[in-house]
């Protein structure tokens, strides 16, 4: 029991200490800002969240996967196949962006047949703002 | 001392501890079988929030601890760095926490400290974020938060990671037998463990194997299988749940503290958005785990304290285990210490015979290290740890996905998946493409999945059951539920195979029944749809159970 | 201001606005987008009730059928309206569907309610019961199909449908279902299809592609007694590939049923479309409130903010997939809350999630939620129909799903036709 207090003292020791210093040098060093934390998770694609995203999420993941949407659009559009898979991570919206467009045109087209009303717009938002956020745009 | 024995070491349990330390005396050169009565990652490493932490919240307590997580940590990114993605962390102050408006400063004081090791794993200093800037980077949270600081720790794919542990310890010589449950263990005369009884899933035949040790690494289970040998073990089981969400609609994990006062988290994971976890002392059947509304509303409220917008979002199934947290008396669940511990069954007279419980996640290498040498030790095997030197299959190099893309001609999303969970074994999933003319198509819509990696997964994965396919590839775990997959992927699987209609049929019922198991807790809302058109979909299938009185 | 005015545009909606039209009703249908009809299989559900009763002998007979269902489910519709008037609705209901259908390819032949189901093949690899389909799909019937010879086509690089599958599946099937099944042989044709199912059919609108794939088969289907496609030959031009390729290879063809995506159930929807505006049945946009004043519903208001006045309603709005009925919190039919009942019985707002269900095959509360009708199908609330001129149909009536006897269809025919004429003799009673 001794021996796991030492390594209690320890720990409170060492936070105390930190503590200390903070207090003492933090007018002289200032804050951790978070301009290189974020720069070194864009460099990951790691962006933040866009700033209407809440908003959009809701109506873009409506998706029940019926695959209606396919019989819109040019042959050769998939968009059913689109609007599950572009937007699940905010990381791949770079390489959404050609679907992004299509869809863009499609979104009444989908409107009218899509059960699950999916707003294609709020799919759209969602590619373009995790664009945005990885300074891709 | 060799033919009396059919093997060295016999290791119960597929979760990350039994796959860990199968891998590590394979690696050192011992005959391994590891047993485990489902597939890989089903209890508590497979319920698990997934994540290779460096341990934070152990600072209070014993900094060294922090220490050698984060070292673990380091290892664990050096041999498998496909399979780990960065989680960065906010944690924010809100009005009315602990510490009062002193809370910024005093995390920022905390994860200062907590810098110094996160080094050992990647991690990025931290940094401090007043109320404009939380908002700024994550706009869901609270518009009155106070402030806060930022962390970062890894995520891992908890299925794939046993999996690899796995058939690397196949590699070097080990047998794996998935759904094998070990039914009794043999005593000598002395009352010595020299073997186990084995039965396949399914079967009434019994088998005997005879083995110079027994590793018990049943997680939540191994009070069960130790007490096949008189007790020794006991736990006090934990029941922890997680709530999934469609995708992912943070790259940052938010803290939180739920009405009790417990932290809890929104995390991203993968193309998901998990939030977790409950902790309660359960005691009912551990085969058979669901979640209650309860628990369901408790993590809905204790987020949407800080990030009201969850709410509203598409919740399209839960993960739900139980923890083999070591028993304490007199202590709430969340003060139970994390610890591991090896235990030889010496005591009960059962030599020969050792349990690792307890533990977590991310020091799972650690753990298994130890447990291998304790296992040495008993059996004078002088050989070293090498699990933190060795890449495991796929880990040794990261292929480039744009590359892979163009050569193969696949969409690059769903070459960016492959290389995930392949690593460096990814042009070897893409050559399978090449066979047949549908070799590159979609399976799986909402991943994306290709054709050609269900069947590399049907063929070197160790698919037992289709179900099991869901932790290799993440088959039918989008938010559509295996409606647009399902049918594909037993077309693939009778092809593999060779199975006939009923195989076919069978196979797909599986895997739909464990989508199901997993999405039954949540149906509301736009996901009842989906169940409602699930199963209209396959309505044909649910009637053959009900073919037979035509024969 | 409308006689009758329907909500919903799938089946049931569809059958109540042209039953109401042919009593001389002036009509109008809002429809929001596509819903379940959209997404059906090219099968007509009228009645199978598998193992309902384990102890008694199975129906055999389609009536039988209905019978079987009314007796074992006391909240389905057939029991609701019982065995006459259920008879009358579907007999009637399916009559002018297939007087509608004329001409699309798509003609639903006759029902006989004292034949048997056939058993057609479905996409799953299922010998799939049905009482009727649509005509792509309706000339095997596996029951029957002893000792014959068909091909199945499976096109190149099409991924949707798997002729290995469903030779298996179906040889599997037939020899249950009569000892011995039809011989099944694969036909690989290398017409390319990619994009899904309702790409490859519009492809297939486009006689150029016809031609490939009789070029294809040609000399290769001697003695063959029929042949099965995907179920992809056409998305609006159904008809005239169907005749061309049957002229060309003089053989009867037939389509699998489908899964989603379902080339058939965009044919069908399609199809009802046009026979709604061949009828003069005006289409208003998609209603989001409805006015209500004492017992009687007075309007419905549209997206587009149009005030749509009628003598009487018609709530086909369908179930959780086409969003008439909610679980949100709490269970409710979506337009006018109205309380839902299931098979069990009433669910409360509040009802919690029945979460203990081993398996997706064992009944589900939820599945069978909608509202509760009477006898003429007004929708109750606490005993009686709240409002006196508002009808339901199809799916948004709770207390029945196909998933647990195949009806879905033949609700929809006989609850639309039936609610059709309850609404349209309101005329006046305003």
């Amino acid at each position: 029991m001794g021996f796991l207090n030492l390594r209690q003292v320890n720990a409170y020791w060492v936070l105390g200490w930190a503590l200390a210093k903070h207090v003492v040098a933090r007018p002289f060093v200032g804050r951790p800002t978070p301009t290189r934390w974020l720069e070194r998770l864009r460099g990951e694609e790691l962006g933040p969240v866009p700033q209407d995203a809440w908003g959009a999420f809701a109506g873009a993941g409506r998706c029940l996967g019926c695959g209606l949407c396919d019989a819109v659009g040019e042959p050769g559009d998939t968009p059913s196949a689109w609007l599950v898979g572009a937007i699940r991570q905010p990381s791949d919206a770079p390489l959404s962006v050609a679907i992004a467009e299509r869809l863009t045109e499609l979104a009444p087209r989908i409107a009218a047949v899509c059960p699950a009303r999916v707003s294609v717009l709020d799919v759209v938002r969602l590619v373009r703002g995790n664009l945005d956020a990885l300074g891709r745009r | 001392m060799t033919s009396a024995f059919d093997t060295d070491v016999l290791v119960i349990g597929g979760g990350a501890n039994g796959t860990g330390l199968a891998r590590d005396l394979a690696k050192r050169g011992l005959r391994v079988l590891l047993c485990e009565k489902g597939d890989f990652a089903r209890g508590a490493t497979g319920a698990s929030s997934g994540m290779i932490h460096g341990g934070p919240r152990y600072l209070l307590n014993d900094v060294e601890t922090t220490r050698h997580s984060c070292a673990d940590s380091g290892y664990i990114q050096r041999i498998v760095p496909h399979l780990l993605f960065r989680v960065p962390f906010l944690i924010p102050a809100l009005p009315g926490g602990n510490f009062g408006g002193f809370a910024p400063l005093l995390f920022d004081v905390y994860f200062g400290v907590y810098d110094r090791f996160a080094v050992l794993k990647n991690g990025i200093p931290h940094a401090r974020l007043t109320r404009e800037e939380l908002l700024a980077i994550e706009p869901g949270l609270r518009a009155d938060v106070l402030g806060g600081v930022t962390s970062d720790e890894w995520g891992i794919d908890c299925g794939r990671l046993c999996l690899l542990n796995a058939l690397d310890a196949a590699a070097h010589g080990a047998e794996i037998r998935t759904y094998t449950e070990v039914v009794g263990l043999m005593r000598d005369e002395t009352g010595a463990v020299v073997g186990a009884r084995l039965r396949a899933a399914g079967q009434v035949e019994v088998s005997e194997v005879r083995a110079r040790a027994v590793v018990n690494c049943g997680g939540p289970w191994a009070e069960r299988i130790a007490g096949l040998a008189e007790g020794g073990v006991r736990l006090r089981p934990g029941k922890g749940v997680h709530l999934i969400y469609d995708k992912r609609l943070t790259n940052f994990a938010v803290v939180a503290n739920a009405v009790d006062g417990r932290q809890v988290f929104a995390m991203p994971y993968q193309n998901e958005t998990w939030v977790g976890t409950t902790d309660d002392d359960y005691y009912g059947d551990l085969d058979d785990l669901w979640v209650t509304q309860d628990e369901v509303r408790y993590l809905q409220e204790a987020l949407a304290h800080v990030l009201p917008g969850l709410a509203q979002q598409r919740l399209i199934g839960v993960r739900v285990g139980v923890r083999n947290t070591i028993f304490g008396w007199g202590k709430n669940e969340d003060d139970l210490s994390r610890r591991y511990e090896i235990i030889d069954h010496r005591a009960q007279r059962a030599a020969g015979f050792y349990s690792l419980v307890g533990g977590k996640l991310a020091s799972f290498r650690q753990q298994s290290e130890d447990a291998a040498d304790a296992v040495c030790a008993a059996l004078g095997v002088h050989a070293r740890c090498e699990t933190h030197m060795h890449a495991l299959p796929g880990g040794d190099a990261l292929p480039d996905e744009a590359e892979l893309a163009r050569a193969y001609g696949v969409d690059r999303l769903a070459a960016r998946r492959i290389v995930y969970r392949h690593g460096s074994l990814a042009p070897r999933v893409l050559d399978v493409g090449r066979e047949t003319p549908t070799g590159f198509s979609v399976v799986c819509p909402c991943e994306p999945v290709l054709e050609c990696e269900v069947r590399y997964c049907l063929r070197h994965e160790r698919v037992v059951r289709l179900g099991d396919l869901m932790t290799r590839c993440r088959v039918a775990m989008g938010p559509c539920q295996g409606l647009r997959c399902g049918l594909r992927v037993a077309q693939l699987w009778a092809e593999e195979r060779g199975a006939d209609a009923t195989d076919e049929r069978e196979a797909l019922m599986d895997l739909l029944t464990r989508r199901w198991r997993a999405a039954r807790g949540v149906l509301h809302g736009q996901q009842l749809a989906q169940a409602e058109l699930l199963m209209t979909q396959y309505t044909g299938l649910w009637r053959l159970p009900t073919l037979a009185p035509f024969a | 201001m409308f006689d009758v005015l329907v909500i919903g545009g799938g089946m049931a909606g569809t059958l109540a606005a042209l039953s109401a039209r042919a009593d001389g009703a002036r009509v109008a249908l809002a429809a929001r987008s596509h819903g379940a009809t959209a997404l059906s299989t090219g099968a007509l559900d009228i009645a199978y009730a598998p193992a309902l009763s384990a102890t008694v002998q199975m129906p055999r007979t389609i009536v039988e059928h209905v019978m079987d269902i009314a007796a074992h489910r006391q909240r389905h519709p057939y029991a609701v309206l019982g065995l006459e008037q259920t008879i009358v609705g579907l007999r009637r209901g399916f009559a002018m569907l297939a007087e509608h259908l004329a001409g699309t390819g798509l003609e639903p032949g006759d029902l006989d309610l004292e034949a048997e189901n056939r058993y057609l093949p479905s996409s799953l690899g299922v010998a799939m019961p049905a009482a009727a389909a649509l005509a792509p799909h309706r000339g095997l019937d596996l029951a029957h199909a002893a000792g014959q010879r068909w091909g199945v086509v499976q096109l190149l690089g099409d991924a949707s449908f798997a002729a290995g599958r469903v030779m298996r599946g179906l040889a599997a099937d037939a020899a249950a279902l009569a000892d011995r099944g039809p011989e099944l042989i694969e036909l690989g044709v290398r017409v390319t299809a990619r994009g899904g199912p309702l790409a490859t059919a519009r492809a297939f609108d486009d006689v150029a592609l016809i031609d490939e794939v009789t070029a294809e088969l040609r000399g290769r289907v001697a003695g063959l007694d029929g042949i099965i496609f995907p179920p992809v030959l056409g998305l609006g031009h159904q008809r005239e590939a169907h005749a061309r390729l049957q002229a060309a290879l003089g053989l009867p063809l037939v389509e699998a049923l489908a899964h989603v995506p379902s080339v058939p159930g965009v044919r069908l929807q399609r199809a009802l479309a046009a026979a709604l505006s061949g009828a003069g049945v005006a289409s208003v946009g998609e209603v989001v409130r409805c006015q209500t004043d004492g017992r009687r519903v007075v309007a419905a208001m549209t997206a587009d903010r149009l005030e749509l006045h009628a003598a009487s309603f018609v709530l086909a709005s369908g179930r959780f997939i086409a969003g008439g009925v909610l679980f949100e919190g709490g269970g409710r039919e979506a337009l006018f809350g109205l309380p839902l009942v299931s098979e069990d019985g009433l669910l409360e707002q509040d009802h919690p999630l029945p979460v203990v269900r081993e398996t997706p095959m064992e009944s589900h509360p939820l599945m069978t939620a909608g509202v509760q009708v009477n006898d003429r199908l007004q929708p109750m609330c606490e005993g009686r129909p709240p409002f006196d001129n508002l009808f339901a149909a199809g799916m948004v009536i709770g207390g029945f799903a196909s998933r647990y006897a195949l009806c879905a269809d033949g609700v929809a025919l006989c609850t639309g036709y039936l609610a059709g004429k309850a609404a349209a003799s309101q005329r006046g009673g305003r």
